[in-house]
């Protein structure tokens, strides 16, 4: 799905969180909105899956009007920092939950649930963790189970709030890859936030660089590291 | 005999893992009830060699006698039945109002921040203080004692669930308004799982309570009930009775506290495996 931001502000109380930005991502893009806490990058991140509304400006899906939609009716899979998994369920009632919070009439048989799970567990390349808890699983397992529950509803894009901020070096760097693997298979527009540099080099087909709720640079990363649009992508990205 | 000759091997591998699990079971009984045992052979014997009064701790085959006595004659049946109607009717009643109570005042912030000062200094009122008041309003009867039981254990529960409920991580419920669920089915299926072990630690709290409650309130104004048979024990002298009768109560609180633990357990097996 084809996103265009128009134009996006927003206040929260007195204080700009974003000021006027404006982007395109293309269709089936791995993108990276990278930036220092308090960069705007989680706020533009929440307003494109619709947890947060604009002040000004409008989102366009695929040429729609989206800006008014709800979360739902935007079908965004949401990876959060956290990762927010349901501590009460097992790890299939999690990814399931999409699926089972459904109102009766839209929601999937349950050999039909069943069988989707199965098949996201084995995506996420752990088919026989399903029974268990999310106590009983390492972070990064963690981190993918939450990847699992959020493709669940085949969602239209996917949303991710510092996927890998909770993990230590070496996971996070099997998860990067864990990520583009996936983003490959299903070809989902795909959007995370990021704090880190290289993170966001390595994984990211565009790179969106933000600073004080603007967008400072937005660019292959290549072109970014070669060529620094301004003194502050300079600094940051320690080119 | 013969059997065991017949077939030795079978016999002397199997003794060694057996002696050897029986005995580490042994060990961690001793480690357990070790001190216990102590102390209460301890009373056995200072109380048979005259160490300690008897007359004010009878020694514990004497205790126990009575205790035996006193269940097998039936002579403790009426004020048993009366004692666990009373906490449990208030019990029960506390639940009843205090759960959803603390259910509902949880997830409304204005209500809960209104309500929680009033809150606060009830809960710091004693019940017991209040006691006089209920007698006041309800009797010397039945209704005052349940009433007073059920002050005091309210306050405990609606707390332990409304607190339950606000720690409830306001990011699940963001992340179930992604998927499009409805208020109820995010209450029903979030909120009221991950606030079910707070809303035991209130149970059980108030369990204790309740049973605190109810021997003060009959020492007061009964003419039946435990409470009022330890005190009326005392006024007698008899010793072994009173004695049995505060066995029978802790007893009761134990019962009561392992009832709710394994409640808590079948209910949440997900905050067991993370401990």
């Amino acid at each position: 799905m084809h996103i265009q931001i128009d134009e996006i502000s927003k206040q929260f109380g007195t204080t700009a969180a974003l000021t006027p930005v404006s982007l395109s991502i293309p269709s089936g893009a791995l993108v990276a909105l990278l930036g220092p806490s308090g960069s705007g990058k989680t706020t533009l991140l929440r307003i494109l899956g619709g947890l947060e509304f604009p002040s000004s400006g409008r989102v366009r899906f695929d040429g729609q009007d989206a800006t008014n939609l709800t979360v739902q009716q935007r079908r965004a899979g949401f990876v959060f920092q956290s990762y927010a998994l349901f501590r009460h369920m097992t790890v299939f009632d999690n990814i399931a939950y999409g699926l089972t919070a459904r109102p009766r009439a839209s929601r999937p048989q349950k050999a039909e649930i069943a069988r989707r799970v199965t098949k996201l567990l084995e995506l996420i390349q752990l088919p026989d963790i399903g029974g268990r808890f999310p106590s009983q699983l390492s972070g990064g397992q963690r981190q993918r189970v939450a990847l699992a529950r959020a493709l669940a509803i085949e969602p239209r894009m996917l949303l991710l709030d510092e996927p890998f901020g909770a993990l230590d070096a070496k996971v996070r760097k099997e998860l990067r890859q864990g990520l583009r693997d996936i983003h490959d298979e299903t070809g989902l527009t795909t959007i995370f936030v990021t704090h880190d540099q290289d993170e966001a080099m390595e994984l990211a087909d565009l790179v969106v660089v933000m600073s004080m709720g603007r967008i400072e640079q937005i660019g292959k990363p290549a072109d970014i590291r070669a060529r620094p649009a301004t003194a502050f992508v300079r600094e940051f990205i320690g080119a | 005999m013969t059997f065991q000759t017949i077939d030795p091997p079978l016999r002397l591998p199997a003794l060694p893992v057996l002696s050897s699990r029986a005995g580490a079971l042994a060990r961690a009984g001793l480690k357990r009830f070790g001190l216990l045992g102590g102390f209460l052979l301890f009373w056995q014997v200072a109380a048979t060699n005259g160490w300690i009064n008897p007359t004010i701790f009878p020694p514990l085959d004497t205790i126990i006698a009575a205790l035996w006595n006193s269940l097998t004659s039936g002579a403790y049946m009426d004020d048993i039945a009366i004692s666990l109607q009373r906490a449990g009717l208030a019990y029960g009643a506390a639940i009843l109002l205090g759960i959803p109570l603390g259910l509902f005042m949880g997830q409304i912030k204005p209500l809960e921040q209104a309500l929680d000062p009033i809150l606060q200094f009830f809960r710091q009122t004693s019940a017991l203080a209040l006691y006089p008041v209920f007698i006041l309003l309800l009797g010397l009867g039945e209704a005052s004692k349940v009433f007073v039981i059920f002050w005091a254990t309210l306050f405990p529960i609606l707390l332990a669930t409304i607190g339950g409920v606000k720690e409830v991580d306001r990011k699940l419920v963001e992340m179930a308004q992604t998927f499009g669920a409805a208020r109820l089915t995010i209450f029903r299926r979030i909120i009221l799982p991950a606030s079910v072990p707070a809303i035991f630690v209130g149970l059980r709290l108030s369990a204790t309570t309740a049973l605190l409650l109810l021997i003060a309130a009959e020492m007061i104004g009964a003419n039946k009930g435990l409470g009022f048979q330890v005190m009326n024990a005392q006024y007698n002298f008899q010793i072994p009775q009173m004695f049995a009768a505060i066995i029978l109560l802790a007893l009761f609180g134990l019962a009561a506290n392992a009832l709710l633990v394994a409640l808590q357990r079948r209910l949440c097996r997900w905050s067991e495996l993370a401990r």
